[in-house]
């Protein structure tokens, strides 16, 4: 792959690390500022005063105590505003920001072919990661909230806090931070090929960005990974390195696969001759 | 053909991963009293009405196997309902001997050191604390592992304003 844009996405990623995660957090932090009239400033900025999954649960099956949460810390708003602005651009956080996907992904370039599960072509993420999204929403009213026993923003907060010094955040493991760990971390992280399985089937703030990209794309205004058949030549390199298996062969043709694209530009910095492009139309 | 069967496959899947969802969601609350227990207490109102419970020998079996005897009691709610502002001072009572609790919080102004909340919470705000337990081998297989409480105390005035009995306990 294109150098400079690797060099790019490890900044961005360093940049999301430095904005969400503790101890750095500086836009929670700046937030609380702000909002300190809210309370917000009494606690410590980390990546769960802007959790991107409680909200969603809330959203359909509480509205009330949505907004009573929003109301006493509007960062709970982020997922939306982060759906929204997929709308318009993409979801540019999962593929650039967010340092949840994208460690797994980058770790993931460092582990040798041969022992990666290489599931590409064979299974559609789509399905699943809808399917998880709509039984991570039902699962409070079924049988018990996902959201935070099964989260892997948690885990790497975690795991962040203690490079940085606070070994109390890894002292007490439940069953599910385990589960989660292991899953997001090794089978569906590093040792996945792309490295991007824990985005594609469960992640749901990953999906609904998405949901709302598929539905941007559709309109002439919006940013996306666009296509240019006629400076295709076949070559499937385009394939092979989208991190999400979000793109295809067809005949004489690659598909963008809209509802798993993270628009982290990978196959663009890749084509030789300048197919893909990531452009408004 | 081809399309339907991709179609079928592609709904199998849709509801398998439904399924895991909700399945997590079960298997999550089947470790709730075992594990991690969260509760909500009032002060300077709630004096022992109710009781906290964790059963600890039905942890899930990879905590079992990964890290066994440390458990956590925790709350996001611990709340002022009264009609001023309190400075609180927080004690966990009759820890048995060897049993190590570490105390952890997102406040600023937590003061581990004398376990107080060193600004006023005023009233109607709640804040939240965990506490993670170490529990000694010797205690693990024991019928009541610990019987005690968190006692909410007025840091001003020493003034008790609510208590929350607290149990660990391996269920037969």
């Amino acid at each position: 792959m294109n150098k400079r844009h690797l060099a790019y996405r490890l900044l961005a990623l360093l940049l999301g690390i430095l904005l969400f995660y503790a101890p750095f957090a500086l836009l929670i932090k700046a937030a609380a500022q702000l909002l300190e009239s809210q309370g917000l400033i009494h606690v410590a900025g980390d990546v769960h005063r802007a959790c991107l999954r409680m909200p969603i649960n809330w959203a359909f099956l509480d509205p009330g105590k949505l907004i009573a949460r929003v109301l006493m810390n509007p960062l709970y708003l982020s997922v939306f505003v982060l759906a929204v602005l997929s709308f318009f651009l993409a979801p540019l956080f999962c593929g650039w920001l967010c340092a949840a996907g994208n460690i797994p992904e980058h770790l993931n370039r460092l582990v040798p072919q041969r022992l990666k599960l290489d599931l590409r072509g064979k299974l559609d993420p789509t399905p699943v990661r809808y399917g998880f999204l709509v039984g991570f929403i039902l699962s409070p009213a079924l049988g018990g909230s996902i959201a935070c026993s099964f989260c892997n923003y948690s885990q790497l907060q975690r795991v962040l806090s203690a490079v940085f010094g606070d070994f109390h955040a890894l002292a007490y493991w439940s069953s599910t931070a385990i589960i989660t760990f292991f899953f997001w971390f090794f089978v569906l992280g590093v040792f996945l090929e792309g490295g991007r399985g824990w985005c594609n089937f469960a992640c749901p703030a990953g999906a609904l960005q998405n949901l709302f990209h598929w539905l941007g794309a559709k309109l002439p205004f919006t940013f996306k990974i666009r296509f240019f058949k006629e400076r295709c030549n076949d070559c499937g390199k385009c394939v092979d390195a989208c991190p999400t298996w979000a793109i295809s062969e067809a005949p004489s043709s690659v598909r963008v696969n809209r509802l798993i694209c993270n628009a982290c530009r990978d196959c663009v910095a890749t084509c030789p001759t300048g197919a893909l492009d990531y452009s408004r139309g | 053909m081809e399309i339907s069967r991709q179609k079928i496959m592609a709904l199998l899947l849709f509801v398998l991963a439904l399924s895991v969802a909700v399945a997590a969601g079960y298997y999550r609350e089947s470790l709730r009293k075992a594990e991690s227990v969260h509760f909500g207490l009032s002060f300077p109102m709630d004096r022992g009405g109710k009781q906290v419970v964790l059963y600890y020998n039905e942890q899930g079996i990879l905590k079992k196997l990964l890290q066994p005897g440390v458990v956590e009691i925790g709350t996001h709610r611990i709340k002022n309902a009264g009609k001023r502002p309190y400075v609180v001072k927080l004690e966990l009572v009759n820890l048995s001997p060897g049993m190590e609790v570490v105390w952890e919080t997102n406040q600023l102004a937590w003061d581990d050191a004398t376990k107080t909340l060193r600004r006023p919470v005023r009233p109607r705000e709640s804040f939240g604390m965990d506490w993670i337990f170490y529990i000694p081998g010797e205690l693990r297989d024991e019928p009541v592992i610990y019987d005690g409480g968190l006692r909410v105390i007025d840091a001003e005035t020493g003034e008790p304003l609510a208590f929350l009995p607290i149990k660990i306990v391996n269920r037969r």
